[in-house]
């Protein structure tokens, strides 16, 4: 019975402290406000800081770093729920007003709510400067839901709800005396320079990148996109083959901002300057005795090997060919050698030239076939090559002296005394035909390119 | 009797126990955390509110949130300017209509409860096709691409023509419809062996002479139905006729007029709706916007 009674006490004991053990102070705070209230903080955070600047931000947009680069927006945040806009995402900078929102989401959020600038970059059918669709669908894979994810000193850094980990929208004061004109301007120039990227005069057909460390220097092909404002470096290894690596390129008024920034020797190569001393088009980066250059050089920065492996049959020009569509070699003939055949064929009376190609190049002894209007031949040849550069000299021909005398300013690009730098950079568009280019050594502005059939 | 005083003791002893163990330190009520304050409204939100949100219940989502649409697409917002004549010609050329054959509150008591406008076209991953419009649970319709809409022709192969979004409109109400009252199953067995899961490989023209009366139409019966409601609801009567008659096949042509009963049918008996009648209104509001 005492047992019993003992049991019974124990019992009771244990389910008492069971439900005083349920009274515990469990009212530690972690945060001082509640949820509510720290939500609405967050909120009037974010708006705070987006109002505070009364001329604006200047926001870099890159909108997924492993397959564009990005553009730069200017953005004033107005008490009214509106954000007037511009860009250099296309030739269209007309300033716009459109609306925003600050919320609360999985963090704070910035969502642009109405059409403006920056949602170009969601277009689906977006539009590069050269008319052409970027990628249909995906447009430059944009969005307008952003993340806020840091203060630093006034610069704000959001990241896309989307691509968290590629994309990123940095926001810096623009410190204007006046938002309108000065954006407006700023846009303006930094199309213009992304523009000159590629069709500049100081442009060469060897773009190139190059790092100097105290590991010593490392040249790169650079493969610029101008869609999608997109690079790939090429590195030569030892065994003539190519390692890659990519960034996005975003032009601003006097630099090239990278991203993912480029590291050397645990330095980060981010902003690259224009240099306005450079001969041909070059940006200039140096960190702690790391330098950067991507631009544009006389010479190749890596030996082109599309002489390696050149075919037996090459079609250089070709009016039928060309007629099948537009584009056919796209971006690859330079308007220096359209214009060289346009100017011949305007200045010879006599004939037309309509064809040219190239026989057996992947022997020493091959033949350039030249097509005209009143008919055509064979210049026997021979290859020889010397410094990564192909030597063409002819040696022989059953054509008439007056025919060679007439496109001798041809010849002399095609059979460029001092060489020819042969690339094999893509196919045919849609098709696997070998598409090589060749540029004169002495007048790199020309180059042309041919299909092997 | 001890073991009664026991028994009492111990449940004074547990009450109390209890009392003090829920003896909590919860603070007073204070005001609401909630954000009730009215946002923003610009002349075109008091405008919706005015004419679609008061009058119907219906709220048009044209500013954006990305989680409106599938995440994974890359849309945008419309222009501001773009978003009222969309919803006059929504007004006019369906709630108008159906409200005056069905009953002055047909649409605020069947219709979805939110319409998304998106400004780009919604294109379909690997595909060539692209989506017009999206009907979610009967809540819900969405529509693309309505900043490049042209509402001065009646182009019926165009995306670009105010055609598409009131036949999308048109198409996704009869899927709502269809929510609230299923469409004869009889319908299906029309001609069965002509849906195709790759309806896309079919041009229009070809569909009609395999007895669907476009390209789509010939996916599965449901979308057959919603199908022969837009094409019927943004043509004459006189111009449908045009189009069945134009037909080469007999056997096309009388699969689509077996179907063009049993929807006469489904409105008559469902909602108590001529659709001749119908369709007279719906095509001149189309062709007076």
């Amino acid at each position: 019975m005492k047992r019993f009674f003992l049991y019974k006490t124990l019992v009771l004991l244990v389910a008492v402290f069971t439900m005083v053990s349920c009274n515990s102070d469990d009212d530690n705070q972690v945060f001082s406000e509640l949820p509510g209230v720290r939500s609405q903080i967050s909120i009037n955070e974010l708006t705070t800081l987006l109002l505070s600047q009364q001329q604006g931000y200047e926001a870099s947009y890159f909108t997924n770093s492993n397959q564009y680069g990005g553009f730069t927006v200017f953005l004033n945040f107005n008490s009214d729920g509106t954000v007037r806009q511009t860009s250099d995402f296309d030739d269209d900078f007309d300033l716009q007003n459109s609306t925003f929102e600050v919320r609360q989401g999985t963090t704070t959020e910035l969502i642009f709510k109405t059409r403006n600038h920056i949602t170009k970059a969601t277009n689906p059918t977006a539009e590069d400067a050269y008319g052409d669709i970027i990628d249909l669908g995906n447009g430059f894979q944009g969005n307008s839901n952003f993340q806020f994810f840091s203060n630093d000193n006034g610069v704000l850094t959001f990241r896309d709800v989307r691509q968290r980990n590629t994309a990123s929208l940095v926001l810096t004061p623009t410190n204007f005396t006046d938002f309108d004109s000065e954006s407006l301007a700023s846009v303006q120039e930094s199309y213009e320079n992304r523009l000159e990227f590629v069709d500049s005069p100081t442009v060469t057909p060897f773009p190139f990148m190059q790092i100097t460390s105290s590991n010593g220097v490392e040249k790169y092909a650079l493969n610029y996109n101008k869609s999608k404002f997109f690079a790939e470096r090429r590195f030569l290894e030892e065994d003539n083959t190519f390692t890659s690596s990519f960034f996005g390129m975003l032009f601003t008024e006097n630099s090239i901002i990278v991203n993912p920034a480029v590291e050397v020797d645990g330095e980060l190569l981010e902003e690259f300057f224009l240099d306005t001393t450079s001969p041909t088009l070059q940006y200039v980066a140096e960190v702690n005795g790391v330098t950067g250059i991507i631009g544009y050089a006389t010479t190749p920065a890596v030996p082109l090997l599309g002489y390696l492996d050149l075919p037996e049959w090459l079609i250089l020009h070709n009016p039928f060919l060309n007629s099948l569509a537009d584009d056919w070699t796209p971006d690859l003939t330079s308007p220096g050698f359209d214009t060289l055949i346009a100017d011949l064929n305007t200045s010879i009376t006599m004939f037309n030239i309509e064809r040219i190609d190239f026989n057996d190049l992947n022997t020493d002894s091959a033949t350039l076939y030249i097509g005209s209007s009143i008919g055509g031949g064979n210049y026997n040849i021979s290859k020889e090559i010397i410094d990564d550069k192909v030597y063409l000299t002819i040696t022989g021909t059953t054509l008439p002296e007056f025919f060679t005398t007439a496109i001798q300013p041809l010849l002399d690009v095609l059979l460029d005394p001092n060489g020819l730098y042969v690339d094999q950079p893509t196919t045919l568009n849609a098709f696997s035909n070998r598409v090589f280019t060749f540029t004169s050594a002495s007048n790199t502005t020309i180059t042309f390119s041919a299909v092997a059939l | 009797m001890k073991n009664s005083l026991k028994f009492y003791l111990m449940l004074s002893f547990v009450a109390l126990t209890f009392v003090y163990s829920c003896d909590g330190d919860e603070e007073a009520l204070t005001e609401s955390q909630i954000d009730t304050s009215q946002p923003i409204l610009n002349s075109l939100d008091i405008w919706l509110r005015d004419n679609f949100v008061d009058t119907y219940n219906i709220d048009i989502l044209y500013q954006w949130d990305i989680y409106n649409v599938a995440i994974g697409r890359y849309l945008h917002p419309p222009y501001l300017d773009n978003v009222q004549p969309l919803a006059e010609a929504i007004t006019k050329t369906w709630i108008e209509p159906y409200n005056e054959v069905g009953g002055e509150d047909f649409i605020k008591n069947l219709a979805p409860r939110e319409f998304v406008f998106s400004g780009g076209f919604n294109y379909n991953p690997d595909s060539p096709t692209i989506t017009l419009g999206i009907a979610e649970q009967g809540a819900r319709i969405t529509f693309f691409n309505i900043d490049e809409l042209v509402y001065d022709n009646l182009d019926y192969n165009s995306l670009f023509s105010v055609v598409s979004p009131i036949q999308t409109m048109h198409h996704e109400y009869l899927h709502i419809l269809n929510q609230t009252v299923p469409y004869d199953p009889i319908f299906e067995e029309v001609n069965p062996e002509g849906y195709l899961s790759n309806w896309t490989e079919r041009s229009d023209s070809e569909a009609r002479e395999d007895g669907f009366i476009t390209a789509y139409a010939g996916s599965q019966a449901g979308e057959d139905f919603a199908e022969m409601v837009s094409q019927m609801l943004t043509r004459s009567n006189a111009d449908w006729n045009a189009l069945v008659d134009s037909i080469s096949s007999e056997e096309a042509k009388e699969n689509i007029r077996r179907k063009e009963l049993l929807v006469v049918e489904y409105y008559q008996n469902s909602f108590d709706i001529n659709f001749y009648d119908l369709q007279v209104l719906t095509y001149d509001a189309l062709i007076n916007l």
